[in-house]
């Protein structure tokens, strides 16, 4: 079900504090990456109450979210990413419907 | 342009602008997606950017401030906060946690908390304690051992408590967890270190003590393993290794490595350098030679750490190798280990040397200690052998009886000193039986007022002589003690004599018996004599002390009396004790044995000598090489009735019991051409005759070999006449 991608996935995903929604997203977010991009991909967690300025720069408007900067193009992901089928599918990871 | 690269340039166009349009749909439904987001409550912070900067709503209710603080605060402290959800996801770890366990919390949030570290319990108990108290809910405190991701094990003491979210239900753990790895690794270092020192204290083999050294310092960093290589005493090269955590072939292979400046390994290196010498990896290492690296590869040794083990000289004579499995530096706590060997080594080999210096020093002194107790005996001998024939020369004066008074006097004076001089020779090989507990008692049921009634008497001429007076108070209820009589008569005489030795003249002295508790009887000799002065008291029964010099010139004898008579007396399993209110004061001395109460129809058979019958006329072998002792003996004895055959040798003794018949042997046990053993065991071959041995030595070793040969008795030189008369007589009887 792997698709042979040689480029690298930057992910960062934005939450805050220790809240419910955050931890779930983090928690799902791993799971999604080791079980589909292991060993090709990078996470970063970022707390937008410790760096609201990053959030601004990233025209984050609400946690968690999780942006896909590599590879291009950008996308954005929003809620606490128990949606595997459709995180996939915008990651392009995994085509529409199969 | 060409019509051909026109089209192209049009259907690029194209292209672009329909993934414009796509990447547009796909921005306004990622839009409309965040906007549903919030509406459904999907999203729980927004962040809305106003005149101040950009500002985080959230939106359960908390403010972002206070989050913000107690981010701060978990950030600031310096033990390690991880929270997990209900699946052990970790959610949360701070600052002090990523250094801990080496990893970023963007590595690490999301994952399961195995993937930082493998928990290690001390008992199954702690973890059922820890479940139990997670599934309550409360809190659990306890110390476990964390294995990291670098195969690094720490120490720690956690503390962990449930996480639940407003609604009551839980949703996770949250541990602070102390690296509390340096106090417990000293902990376990000195409680290590104490079981090592007792082993050494207990003087358990060298070889014993450095391997549980080394199997300490397993169990004190698991991924190490220790050698320790023992120098020989010119510090050329190593004879001796104990590694008891490697195989066999290692230690093996490194004795007789030598040290010298283009050592085999790092140890020959430490011991020559007196420094510590470090390889972290061995495999790409070349200052050693080949054979030494492809030795530790080859036991899985990839790196080291050997340091010198320095005696009080400073000079190197071992070394302890530190083994790491891994190509890397030794760690800090490593190196502390490599000291911790080196200290305890040098304890081990001091106490070692110590053990051994002492065990040769106490060799020597049994070894001088038996060479004395020869040249006593030897000693012994030799000054009573000339003894023997001036006695029975004496003997045989005192029947003429045509000898003037005068003569028949200064006759007298000379057998008093004869016999004085005896028992000068006697008192020093008891002290020397005693000494090296030879002697034996043979003890029976005796009357102790009789024993002193009969000690009384013998020395009765010489209390009168020199006009003393000595009062008697025996008690009816003395009894009956359990002694050797000979033995406990020697006791009491010396006692005895030593009062008149040391009363002058119209002095008194007074004897007593009492029973002072059922089973004990004391016997009090007091005398109105020279006492003894306070700073002589204690040493009075020690031999070869007189209570100063001027006594022994004063008095005379070896001062050996006394040492017997305590020696006796413990043997006897009694006491003898000396008091005196000083010098010019006189001295009693209490004698106590133990005694037994006996009823009026139990009556002690006292033995009695029995008048002694007429011998019949009978013959003698004689064999003595003496000839002053064989003729006096020879005259002595053929007056006494007997016909007398003398032999000077083995030789001729054999010749004569070949042609002649006789009653008894008496032979003298050391011969020119063999000894008396071999006289007796021939003679026995040829008539069934009892025998008489005749010697110098009196230990029980040479009564039992004279037994052995087949002798009947054994007496001691100097013999005089009449006990040789009288062994006769017991031997035919």
């Amino acid at each position: 079900m792997k698709e042979p991608d040689p480029s690298r996935y930057v992910l960062r995903l934005f939450v805050t504090g220790q809240s419910v929604l955050s931890n779930r997203a983090i928690v799902n977010i791993r799971k999604i990456c080791e079980e589909n991009l292991a060993g090709r991909y990078e996470l970063e967690v970022v707390d937008v109450s410790k760096h609201p300025e990053i959030a601004v720069a990233e025209q984050i408007v609400a946690a968690p979210t999780l942006i896909k900067q590599l590879p291009e193009p950008l996308r954005r992901f929003i809620g606490d990413m128990s949606q595997t089928e459709r995180i996939l599918v915008g990651l392009d990871v995994k085509k529409a419907g199969t | 342009m060409p019509p051909s690269d026109q089209i192209l340039s049009e259907t690029a166009e194209t292209a672009r602008l329909y993934a414009d349009n796509a990447e547009l749909r796909t921005r306004l439904r990622e839009a409309e997606e965040t906007l549903n987001a919030i509406r459904n409550g999907e999203v729980d912070a927004l962040v809305v950017e106003g005149h101040s900067g950009a500002q985080i709503f959230t939106l359960q209710g908390t403010e972002a401030e206070s989050n913000q603080f107690r981010g701060d605060i978990l950030s600031q402290i310096s033990d390690a906060v991880v929270a997990v959800d209900n699946d052990q996801h970790v959610t949360y770890l701070n600052y002090a946690a990523e250094r801990q366990y080496g990893i970023t919390a963007s590595e690490a949030l999301g994952r399961h908390l195995n993937e930082l570290w493998t928990g290690e319990w001390s008992s199954p108990a702690d973890e059922d304690a820890a479940t139990k108290a997670l599934t309550d809910g409360v809190c659990w405190r306890g110390e476990t051992r964390h294995v990291k991701r670098n195969g690094e094990t720490i120490h720690v003491e956690s503390s962990v408590t449930p996480l639940q979210d407003p609604a009551g239900s839980s949703i996770g753990s949250l541990a602070t967890i102390r690296d509390i790895t340096d106090r417990k690794r000293t902990e376990l270092l000195m409680l290590e270190q104490k079981h090592l020192l007792e082993t050494i204290a207990k003087g358990r083999p060298l070889d014993e003590c450095l391997a549980n050294l080394c199997n300490a310092v397993t169990r004190l960093s698991p991924r190490s393993r220790a050698c320790v290589l023992l120098a020989d005493a010119a510090r050329k090269k190593f004879h001796r290794s104990i590694a008891p955590t490697l195989m066999p072939s290692f230690g093996q292979a490194l004795r007789d490595a030598p040290i010298e400046e283009e050592s085999m390994g790092t140890c020959g290196d430490a011991v020559f350098s007196s420094t510590q010498v470090t390889c972290a990896d061995i495999a790409n290492e070349t200052r050693w030679s080949p054979l030494w690296r492809e030795l530790c590869l080859s036991h899985g040794i990839k790196a080291c750490r050997s340091a010198p083990v320095l005696n009080t000289n400073g000079e190197a004579f071992a070394s302890v190798m530190l083994c790491l499995d891994e190509a890397r530096s030794p760690t800090q706590w490593e190196q502390r280990l490599v000291e911790f060997g080196t200290s305890l080594v040098a304890i081990a080999m001091e106490r070692d040397l110590a053990a051994q210096s002492l065990l040769e020093a106490k060799e020597a002194a049994e070894l001088a200690n038996k060479s004395k107790d020869r040249f006593l005996a030897v000693l012994s001998h030799e000054l009573r052998t000339p003894l023997t024939p001036a006695l029975l020369a004496v003997a045989a004066l005192e029947q003429d009886s045509g000898l003037p008074a005068e003569a028949r006097e200064e006759l007298a004076m000379i057998k008093r000193n004869i016999e004085l001089e005896t028992k000068l020779i006697d008192d020093l090989l008891d002290l020397s039986r005693i000494t090296t507990g030879k002697l034996t008692l043979n003890s029976e049921l005796v009357h102790l007022n009789e024993i002193v009634r009969d000690v009384c008497e013998i020395c009765r001429s010489q209390v009168q002589e020199q006009g003393l007076t000595l009062d008697m108070s025996l008690d009816p209820k003395a009894g009956v003690i359990s002694a050797d009589p000979a033995r406990f008569r020697q006791v009491l005489w010396n006692v005895l004599k030593n009062a008149i030795k040391f009363t002058p003249m119209n002095g008194r002295i007074q004897i007593s018996t009492t029973r002072t508790k059922d089973d004990i009887c004391e016997v009090r000799i007091q005398d109105s004599g020279a006492g003894i002065p306070p700073e002589v008291l204690p040493h009075v029964f020690n031999a070869f002390e007189q209570g100063g010099s001027g006594i022994t010139r004063q008095f005379g004898g070896l001062g050996l009396g006394l040492a017997i008579c305590k020696a006796l007396m413990d043997l006897h399993g009694g006491s003898i004790h000396a008091e005196s209110a000083g010098a010019g004061e006189g001295a009693t001395f209490l004698i106590q044995i133990p005694g037994k109460l006996l009823t009026a129809t139990a009556r002690i058979r006292l033995t009695l000598p029995d008048a002694a019958p007429p011998l019949p006329s009978l013959r003698l072998l004689l064999v003595e090489d003496n000839a002053d002792t064989a003729r006096m003996l020879s005259r002595l004895l053929t007056r006494a009735g007997f016909t007398v055959l003398s032999a000077p040798n083995v030789a001729s003794a054999v010749a004569i019991a070949k042609s002649e018949a006789f009653d008894v042997l008496i032979s003298d046990l050391g011969l020119p051409d063999g000894t008396g053993h071999e006289v007796m065991k021939q003679v026995r071959t040829l008539h069934k005759v009892p025998g008489i041995a005749m010697s110098g030595y009196g230990m029980d070793e040479d009564l039992r070999r004279s037994h052995d040969a087949g002798f009947v008795e054994h007496l001691v030189k100097p013999i005089q006449a009449s006990q040789l008369i009288e062994a006769i007589r017991r031997v035919l009887r």
